[in-house]
């Protein structure tokens, strides 16, 4: 879960624990009893127990991340338990829970800019909702690993950045009998850049990248061939106005024209709106899904 | 133009331009380490530093009325060597927006974020 350059992003990380919640692609239909049904109920109910660290069972220790900005499961756990939970590590490598929120020294949560909560208990209690929509239970009913599950949904997973605090959004759709659940967490940023355009530049090597209008000669441009996907609809660029300047006439002008819609806090859209398949690394999907492997 | 009509400029045009959008509450003031002192001048420019105490009433650029009290705390700089006066203003403006409740991403949005 390291900073990518977009608002909305899926990447590796998600991706792995898409494949540990779906366990593949499980079937929609409520028969037959799905293999990956014993894994989602033993996820379910680790969650369930406050005691289990959720990186410890998101994924994190997937040989598929190794290639990633955090190539150790130890990299990867510090990252959310420090990054996204505010957890501490001591010299031994134990955690403990963020300090409770001191108003003499305020902090933010992990890395979250602005923003001191319990991020832990709402990606818990997310994902543990998620599950239990996904598997057709009510929120807390108990299931024992070996049980049938009324069904077993897929569960898409997104993260969205930039808001004030820390929501986990839960959305599902039935269709006939089948189904498919939307997981997003919707996060205050974190500090990491993010590209005042959503066009890659012609000389990064992504590897899943696509666009439409094609722009770079040898681009293949969009397809929606893959089982998953990811695709973001804007403008080629992103900015501010040119700066206020003094001005000579009082009340109009200069600094005291209020910066929201005419001054350095506006945001400026311009280019042709483009199509964008952005790479893995970067926030997007693979067509296939990164799956969970130990 | 002297020190006292800068001043009095400052004070009309903050009024003027701030009042569309927040209503005065104290208004216009000078505040305490500056109140008694004669304004910052030299020949050729003027400086007052201010705050203006009002009530978000009026649509500010798209967001509207809170009724939450703001105090919008500033410095203005007046060049009366040319005609008209030239008035450059330095607003706090990212505390008039904390003060609305709006937020910031998190996100600084930059050009080449894979050069960084």
């Amino acid at each position: 879960m390291v900073g990518m350059p977009y608002y909305y992003e899926t990447g590796p990380t998600f991706e792995v624990l898409e494949d540990v919640l779906n366990n593949g692609d499980p079937p929609s239909a409520p028969a037959p009893r799905f293999p990956g049904d014993d894994r989602a109920i033993h996820v379910l109910n680790q969650l369930r127990d406050p005691s289990v660290f959720i990186a410890t069972i998101m994924g994190l220790d997937s040989v598929t991340l190794n290639a990633g900005p955090n190539p150790t499961v130890a990299d990867r756990i510090r990252a959310v338990n420090r990054d996204w939970f505010g957890m501490q590590e001591d010299p031994t490598g134990a955690w403990s829970p963020q300090p409770p929120f001191d108003p003499a020294n305020p902090v933010t949560t992990g890395r979250w800019v602005n923003w001191y909560g319990h991020a832990e208990a709402i990606v818990r209690t997310t994902l543990q909702r998620a599950l239990e929509v996904a598997l057709g239970l009510e929120p807390d009913q108990p299931i024992e690993v070996g049980a049938s599950p009324p069904r077993h949904w897929p569960i898409a997973m997104v993260w969205k950045c930039g808001q004030p605090w820390f929501e986990g959004w839960i959305t599902w759709r039935r269709l006939g009998a089948h189904g498919l659940v939307f997981v997003v967490f919707s996060t205050p940023g974190n500090g990491d850049p993010i590209a005042t355009t959503p066009l890659a530049p012609p000389n990064r090597p992504v590897a899943e990248y696509r666009e439409h209008p094609v722009r770079s000669p040898g681009a293949l441009g969009i397809t929606c061939a893959g089982d998953r996907g990811h695709w973001v609809v804007a403008q080629e660029h992103q900015g501010p106005p040119p700066a206020w300047v003094p001005s000579s006439t009082p009340g109009a002008g200069g600094g005291l024209v209020p910066p929201i819609g005419s001054g350095p806090m506006l945001t400026v859209s311009d280019g042709d709106v483009v199509t964008i398949a952005p790479s893995e690394i970067d926030g997007g999907v693979l067509a296939a899904g990164r799956p969970y492997q130990r | 133009m002297t020190d006292k009509l800068a001043a009095d400029l400052i004070r009309d045009d903050v009024e003027q331009s701030l009042g569309r959008f927040f209503a005065p509450r104290e208004g216009f003031n000078v505040p305490a380490p500056f109140a008694h002192a004669e304004p910052i001048a030299n020949q050729s420019h003027t400086a007052v530093i201010w705050e203006y105490s009002g009530v978000h009433t009026g649509d500010f650029h798209g967001i509207k009325p809170t009724r939450r009290e703001v105090i919008v705390r500033g410095a203005t700089v007046v060049d009366h060597s040319q005609e008209p006066p030239l008035f450059h203003r330095y607003v706090d403006w990212a505390e008039v927006m904390g003060q609305l409740g709006l937020a910031i991403t998190g996100r600084p949005a930059v050009d080449a974020p894979f050069d960084l």
